[in-house]
């Protein structure tokens, strides 16, 4: 269980993002987060993802703080993070980049989102947009993370590529009984889908 | 996957990058190089020339007879440790008369020029024995009657046989030396005549010598006391009797060697710190004089490039954390999302690093193709600009030209390659790990900035 508590965040000492924030989520569940645009989702998913450090508060999994020097363990074998804008490494390919962060097979996990040998073989930043953010879900369904943070994973897709990439999040959430994931999305589709629907608010999630 | 797979997809499809990386340390491997060789040529040159040197050292003392007394000189060689010394003969002008007191004729031929108060003077020698002398040990004189000189002689002469027979002179005869105020004169120049005994001396001759083979031609003017034939030998004791009341011997000038021509630096140092020597009467000439200007400028070549060194390393050192903490610095989301991927900063320093070595052992590959030709230029221009810039401020009467004129025989070294290769490799690893660190410790947020 990935738990927050007593969040505080800011960007400036002036006005918190995230305000005495406190949630909790639990493995075998899909999460779905909206919000208006700027009140601070991709903050909360980079505070779960161990990109960021609250000015106050912790976060515990499995009711363990984890502390500033875990950071990197917790990155590499507790959490995957679905980027926004992609994130993928230019110079290596699509396999490449699911390389990067484990030794399997990365073709049959390319080809369930859609990506096929020839394109897998390709440079990461000669795929479309679409094909892009495709890689990213891939790089992140074939880590062994127990907790997959995602925001908008479907942003750059049509309907039908969306709406099988949701299904991926779901199943990973739904099959593997120890894994949750959490989406940050402005979809109702998305939403639609999720166990559990959170709005973040004047920095509290309700 | 590991940093060395990852260091070497970067390397490989980042063409612009690795090329500009590449180019700009093989320039610095070439000029490290260059500096090494330059130096470690220079070391060796320097080392030849030594090795070139005679190993004698020649201490002369005309206006003091106490310095090279026989004692002095056994004294001198045994705190040289030599192997061998050479008293060279003494010799003086001197005017020659028969036992009337009557000016001999002496040899006089054509273009000889005879000084004034030199018209019946010739060049008086004199030895331990006079078989030992110069000119009869190279054969330029023989004896063909009577007797050599010996050290127990008193009062002896040799003459050259044109003297004896222009003059009428045999074996057992008495001839007289003289030294006329001229003679003084051009003696006072060298000798300290104030406290010599020159009121002049006979002697019998015991044997007459002839011109065996001619010595080598003087060039310009000759001077006709200074020719062979108006030469003549007589004993130690007579000579030493014109310079001192107890008739001790003693020499002008003496040669000693030594064993080892490496150690001649050292041998004339020791001559030099022996205090008992009255150096304002004393001078003392090995190749040092000849050779030391350009031993000296290559010694301080080689200082200046030990010391510039330091400032090349530091200055490439500096450049190469310019222009890797560009590319890194270009590269800073791509840590950010390594790291929110849960690679580790030591992944990625070491990545870094390896991305870094691998520009620099294809600089280095591409340096010693090219090292042949820009490398010994290089040294070659240093080394040949200093000693010819030392041949130009030397003393050109003692400068001979031959060995310093010759090239040094340039070798490229495998230390000097694995010497620069090993800083190379220093300043790389140096820069890599000096800009990458600062990077991981940001969190990955404020290097992806999403």
């Amino acid at each position: 269980m990935l738990e927050l508590k007593n969040i505080n965040f800011s960007y400036n000492r002036n006005s918190f993002v995230l305000k005495n924030l406190n949630a909790a989520f639990l493995p075998g569940k899909v999460y779905a987060i909206l919000g208006a645009s700027g009140c601070g989702k991709t903050t909360l998913l980079s505070i779960l993802g161990g990109l960021d450090i609250p000015d106050e508060g912790s976060v515990l999994l499995n009711g363990r703080p984890i502390n500033e020097k875990e950071l990197p363990d917790y990155r590499r074998k507790e959490v995957a993070f679905i980027f926004q804008n992609f994130n993928l490494i230019d110079y290596l390919t699509a396999e490449e980049n699911l390389n990067l962060i484990s030794t399997l097979d990365a073709l049959p996990v390319l080809e369930k989102v859609g990506i096929d040998k020839k394109l897998a073989k390709q440079n990461a930043l000669k795929l479309s947009g679409g094909q892009q953010q495709r890689v990213a879900v891939a790089r992140a369904l074939i880590s062994d993370a127990s907790v997959l943070l995602a925001d908008e994973p479907t942003g750059n897709l049509d309907v039908a590529n969306a709406d099988a990439v949701t299904k991926l999040l779901v199943n990973y959430a739904h099959n593997l009984e120890d894994k949750c994931v959490i989406i940050v999305t402005h979809s109702a589709d998305v939403a639609n889908q999720a166990d559990v629907v959170l709005k973040l608010e004047g920095g509290i999630l309700k | 996957m590991s940093p060395v797979k990852r260091a070497f997809h970067y390397f490989t499809r980042k063409i612009t990058h690795s090329i500009i990386m590449v180019l700009t340390l093989t320039a610095i491997f070439i000029l490290i190089l260059t500096v090494l060789s330059a130096t470690a040529a220079g070391k060796n040159y320097i080392h030849q020339i030594k090795l070139s040197f005679s190993k004698n050292i020649t201490l002369s003392s005309y206006r003091s007879t106490d310095v090279l007394t026989c004692e002095n000189i056994k004294k001198i060689a045994d705190t040289l440790g030599a192997v061998n010394y050479k008293c060279l003969s003494n010799t003086l002008p001197a005017e020659l008369l028969n036992e009337a007191g009557k000016p001999l004729d002496v040899y006089l031929k054509k273009d000889i020029l005879v000084s004034a108060g030199f018209e019946h003077a010739g060049t008086v020698r004199s030895n331990s024995s006079s078989e030992q002398d110069e000119l009869f040990a190279d054969g330029t004189f023989e004896l063909t009657e009577g007797r050599h000189l010996n050290k127990n002689d008193g009062g002896k002469a040799l003459i050259h046989r044109n003297l004896a027979e222009a003059n009428g002179l045999s074996v057992g005869d008495i001839i007289g030396l003289d030294f006329p105020g001229e003679i003084v004169e051009d003696l006072s120049g060298d000798y300290d005549t104030e406290n010599m005994d020159l009121k002049g001396s006979n002697v019998q001759i015991v044997g007459i010598f002839q011109t065996a083979q001619p010595a080598e031609e003087a060039s310009g003017l000759e001077l006709s006391h200074l020719l062979c034939e108006n030469s003549c030998f007589i004993d130690m004791n007579t000579y030493s009797s014109f310079f001192r009341s107890d008739g001790s011997t003693f020499f002008h000038k003496v040669t000693f060697t030594i064993s080892n021509s490496a150690e001649l630096e050292n041998a004339v140092n020791t001559i030099q710190n022996l205090d008992w020597i009255d150096w304002s009467a004393c001078s003392i000439w090995s190749d040092i004089d000849v050779y030391g200007p350009a031993i000296d400028a290559l010694s301080s070549l080689n200082d200046l490039l030990e010391t510039g060194l330091l400032l090349i390393l530091l200055v490439c050192l500096l450049i190469l954390i310019i222009i890797i903490s560009y590319g890194v610095k270009r590269r800073k989301k791509e840590t950010g999302i390594l790291l929110a991927l849960g690679i580790t900063p030591n992944s990625i320093v070491l990545q870094h690093i390896i991305e870094a070595l691998l520009s620099t052992v294809t600089a280095i590959l591409l340096s010693i193709i090219l090292s042949g030709g820009i490398v010994k230029s290089g040294s070659d221009y240093l080394i040949n600009t200093t000693v010819n810039q030392a041949n130009e401020n030397g003393d050109a009467s003692h400068n001979d030209p031959g060995i310093l004129k010759t090239n040094p025989v340039f070798t490229l070294a495998s230390t000097t390659i694995y010497s620069a290769a090993l800083l190379e490799t220093a300043l790389v690893t140096i820069s890599a790990i000096a800009v990458s660190v600062p990077f991981m410790r940001k969190k990955p947020n404020e290097l992806i900035k999403i």
